[in-house]
């Protein structure tokens, strides 16, 4: 998809893949919310909600052409996509709102851990946890790098998960790509707190020449590229 | 008209789905009522607009209609992001309230004016806005979102007068009205209108006051083509030229080869000074101060 567009962020996608598969699954099962804040990862959700049948294989082929709803930041014109995101610290207080008025539902939401830079998110922390919102999980991709640089050179926010204790929040601090790990935090309640997930995870995982790099929130593979990557995928799975 | 506001809102309910109101800690003396009656629909989330429209937009996408209310510069400026793509882009039923117009927070400082809020909202053109002149206009603006719902904008000022009480009024168009029978028409809007009304000056057979109460994208020309009968045209708002009335009213007259006499006072932004004052003394500062005199004078 990425390649085919030629479009940035395949770093992204490929860090939170795993998560967001995890994530997928139990929204789809249980008819809750997934707010996918990260909004530049929308390969990775789209390519999740083909996986889930919710759109459809065909469709991913139609990623960043023209005229498509496939657009390269999440699209709420996309059937599973409950909103459009792309500028960042929005999807938490949007979560927020979906869980004070819909108690019945779970509501999911991943960001980045770049995205924790923003004001929003922390505002949002705030009152989840005052209106005891234990209907809301914030999962956060932590593969460590954001936009220019590492996340921990650019505003340290460790230890992230005294943070998000100290705002009154359930906290664990996890390997993001371990799938019962996942599991097990994303089924973990309390009957106060909404709960989040730090997913510690790898920007560009599975792909040695993306891994941990930076250039690679940007890059987008050439065809020669693509088909060397796909064969290490395909080795390592 | 906040009062108004906050009745309109309780009498709809009895007998509507409850709307949410969500304030970011502002409304003291105003949104008690609401808050004791339907306490599981009102939310002080703080001090935090930005997150404030969010979560406003996330409670509407399950269904439900909802006010955020705040100090105009705090609910518009501040979220302006928010304003755009999580209410207006995916068009949910949330009513942006804007409190204080114009120079309204004058001693306040600049800070508190409300000049250019039309202007930006403006650009958002899947808003709605409404500029009520006084508390009927505001229970009608009310009521049409509660009705209709769609991303809205409502600039509340403080007035407890209605301007009907001076003159009787005439509805030509959805939230405009029309005051007087002369041909000589000034156009305005929001809580500076009624000042067109209270003056000496104002003679209803030699003079008509259009007023605005909500700001249409593009003036239809279905309901102002008595304006080719005008003796002249004058446009009075307290907020910058750029996006407002006035700009509007302009286009109209353009587009419909209408050569009158035309004044437009407004706000220039670029001169906007410092020191403060009452609403009045801000008003005469920043349109002239003779403002009114100019009004009403060939």
């Amino acid at each position: 998809m990425i390649s085919n567009a030629n479009s940035s962020h395949i770093g992204s996608c490929l860090s939170v893949a795993d998560l967001l598969s995890v994530v997928q699954s139990l929204v789809q099962k249980n008819n809750n919310e997934l707010i996918f804040s990260k909004g530049h990862a929308a390969a990775a959700m789209y390519a999740s909600l083909s996986y889930e049948k919710v759109i459809s294989e065909d469709s991913l082929n139609t990623f960043g052409s023209d005229g498509s709803e496939l657009i390269g930041h999440v699209n709420h014109a996309v059937e599973g996509i409950s909103f459009s995101t792309g500028s960042l610290g929005h999807g938490l207080p949007l979560g927020v709102g979906v869980a004070i008025a819909s108690k019945s539902k779970h509501v999911y939401v991943i960001v980045s851990d770049g995205e924790l830079n923003e004001g929003t998110t922390w505002e949002s922390l705030a009152i989840a946890s005052q209106l005891k919102l234990n209907n809301l999980t914030l999962i956060i991709d932590a593969n460590g790098i954001q936009s220019f640089g590492e996340t921990k050179e650019i505003l340290n926010l460790d230890p992230l998960i005294d943070k998000f204790l100290d705002f009154g929040w359930n906290c664990v601090d996890i390997d993001g790509h371990s799938i019962s790990l996942l599991f097990e935090a994303l089924e973990k309640r309390s009957e106060i707190k909404p709960m989040a997930v730090i997913a510690r995870t790898i920007k560009g995982k599975g792909i040695k020449e993306m891994e941990g790099k930076l250039e690679w929130h940007y890059k987008s593979p050439d065809k020669e590229k693509l088909k060397i990557f796909i064969k290490e995928i395909g080795n390592n799975a | 008209m906040r009062k108004k506001f906050i009745e309109t809102i309780l009498e709809y309910s009895q007998n509507n789905q409850t709307p949410f109101v969500l304030t970011g800690d502002l409304g003291y003396s105003v949104l008690e009522p609401f808050e004791v009656k339907y306490p599981d629909n009102f939310f002080n989330v703080g001090i935090m607009e930005q997150s404030m429209m969010s979560i406003a937009a996330g409670i509407s996408s399950q269904g439900n209609k909802v006010f955020a209310y705040s100090i105009t510069n705090f609910s518009t400026f501040r979220a302006l992001e928010q304003l755009r793509l999580d209410i207006a882009y995916h068009k949910l039923n949330v009513c942006v309230i804007g409190v204080g117009t114009g120079f309204q927070y004058g001693p306040a400082g600049y800070s508190h004016w409300a000049i250019e809020d039309l202007a930006i909202v403006s650009g958002l053109e899947k808003f709605r806005i409404f500029s009520p002149s006084d508390a009927n206009s505001t229970q009608e603006a009310i009521i049409d979102f509660l009705k209709n719902g769609g991303p809205s904008y409502i600039r509340l000022g403080k007035h407890i007068r209605n301007l009907s009480d001076i003159h009787k009024a005439q509805e030509i168009g959805s939230h405009i009205k029309k005051f007087g029978l002369g041909k000589k028409i000034i156009i305005s809007h929001g809580s500076i209108a009624i000042k067109v009304l209270e003056s000496k000056s104002f003679n209803p057979s030699e003079f008509s006051l259009l007023v605005f109460n909500e700001i249409p994208n593009i003036v239809d020309s279905s309901y102002l083509k008595f304006l080719d009968e005008a003796i002249s045209i004058k446009v009075l708002e307290d907020v910058v030229y750029t996006g407002s009335l006035g700009s509007r009213i302009t286009r109209f007259l353009v587009e419909n080869k209408l050569n009158k006499p035309f004044e437009w006072l407004g706000v220039n932004g670029r001169n906007v000074k410092s020191a403060g004052g009452s609403e009045e003394y801000l008003r005469s500062r920043e349109l002239g101060f003779n403002y009114m005199q100019d009004l009403f004078k060939d």
